[in-house]
């Protein structure tokens, strides 16, 4: 029985081998695998078959261990840390090469509109 | 002339906190804005310091024949704004007939903002796929989805992709260089966030136009109805805003010399 894994794997990680399943003769909250209508997996939606649609039971595991493989963007949260990162824009930050990227210049002149001229605030809102 | 749409699969990404931030960096580029709210829930003039009790606004009046140009105000900021407007949940419905039975009245009055070469002109979407934005979405510059670096942000990156869910075309469709995307409320300190966040951006590559720290200076510019390059102009939130508004402001079609006859007198 699946909750029966559950159970060797959390004595396991607690280190107390000894720990007892207790059964209370309630029903599975985990259905067994033959009947089991799996919880849509998300691996559809960014793998190489994204087209298609999930397919009931492909790839779920209640707590992967290691990046589904057909969710790849979601991979490197599985991957050892990675040390050491420049200050900058958060954008930047996020790609890696930090490469020049190349900017306009800024300011366009315009005509100045009153209706476009900054007022100096007076308290919070709108007078 | 250039129109900017911010939209979302999703809500609460923070599209009406750009929408309005942005709107407002844009603007100390000495550009004339233009900030429109299509969205019932009327949020954007918040971010302006338009008081709660003020309820007018333009797409709230669409059923009644409001004129646009009437409806616009002034903020302190400098950014003109075109509230939704406050209006009962039969009103919204009632604006969202109007826009099925007749478009013209939404695309008009922004044919005639667009028509103003000087006028940068940045629209609030409501979340999820709208009546909105698929009469603008033809018209805009440049379409802004905004996400949060989340599963659930993975998630929608294929449905953006391929244009399923917003209705625009894709990033793979006839003009994708018109859809681009920003990851808002990235956390470097939380594991989920940040490595989502770069795989995304790696996946993504210069269709990520930009990429907003999560920061509770953002939220409180909002509780306080100012605009973070006001309140809080040395965070990180805000420094990623101006490196967004000149990415954006590259990404826009040059905008040209205001006509001599404004639009909005
Ligand atoms: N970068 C950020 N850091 C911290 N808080 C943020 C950030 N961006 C947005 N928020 C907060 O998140 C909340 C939702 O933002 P906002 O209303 O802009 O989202 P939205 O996408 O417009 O929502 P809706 O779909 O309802 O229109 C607000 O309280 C806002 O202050
Ligand atoms: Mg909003």
């Amino acid at each position: 029985m699946p909750q029966d894994d559950d159970f060797a794997r959390l004595a396991a990680a607690l280190g107390v081998p000894g720990l007892l399943y207790r059964s209370f003769g309630n029903a599975p909250v985990r259905p067994g695998e033959a009947a089991s209508p799996a919880p849509p997996a998300l691996g559809w939606a960014m793998g190489p078959g994204r087209a298609g649609r999930p397919e009931a039971g492909a790839g779920w595991r209640p707590r992967p261990v290691a990046a589904p493989e057909a969710w790849p963007l979601l991979a490197p949260l599985f991957a050892p840390a990675a040390a050491g990162e420049a200050p900058a824009g958060t954008l930047a930050r996020l790609r890696a090469a930090p490469g020049a990227a190349e900017r306009r210049p800024a300011a366009t002149p315009f005509l100045p509109d009153p209706l476009f001229a900054p007022r100096p605030a007076r308290g919070a809102g709108l007078r | 002339m250039p129109l900017l749409c911010i939209a979302s699969p999703k809500g609460g990404v923070g599209k009406t906190t750009l929408a309005a931030n942005l709107a407002d960096a844009l603007r100390r580029q000495g550009r004339r804005l233009l900030a429109i709210d299509l969205d019932p829930q009327n949020a954007l003039r918040l971010h302006f310091g338009v008081p709660l009790e003020e309820r007018a606004g333009f797409l709230a009046g669409l059923p009644r024949g409001i004129a646009w140009r009437d409806a616009i105000r002034r903020t302190p900021s400098g950014v003109a704004l075109l509230p939704f407007g406050t209006i009962a949940a039969a009103e919204a419905l009632a604006v969202t007939a109007a826009l099925e039975a007749s478009p013209a009245l939404l695309t008009g009055p922004v044919r005639e903002m667009l028509a103003d070469p000087a006028l940068l002109v940045v629209a609030d979407l409501p979340p999820g796929p709208s009546r909105a934005l698929e009469l603008l979405a033809p018209l805009a510059s440049l379409v802004l989805v905004v996400l949060l670096a989340d599963a659930q942000g993975v998630a929608l990156v294929p449905e953006i992709e391929s244009g399923r869910f917003l209705g625009l075309g894709g990033l793979a469709g006839p003009a994708p260089s018109r859809l681009r995307l920003v990851l808002n409320q990235v956390d470097q300190e939380a594991r989920l966030s940040r490595t989502v966040a770069a795989a995304m951006a790696r996946h993504l590559g210069p269709r990520l136009l930009g990429a907003l720290a999560r920061e509770e200076v953002v939220a409180e510019a909002l509780a306080e109805q100012r605009l973070l390059l006001d309140s809080a102009p040395a965070s990180q939130a805000a420094q990623d805003l101006r490196d967004l508004a000149q990415d954006v402001a590259a990404a826009l079609p040059r905008v040209a010399e205001p006509v001599a006859a404004g639009w909005a007198r």
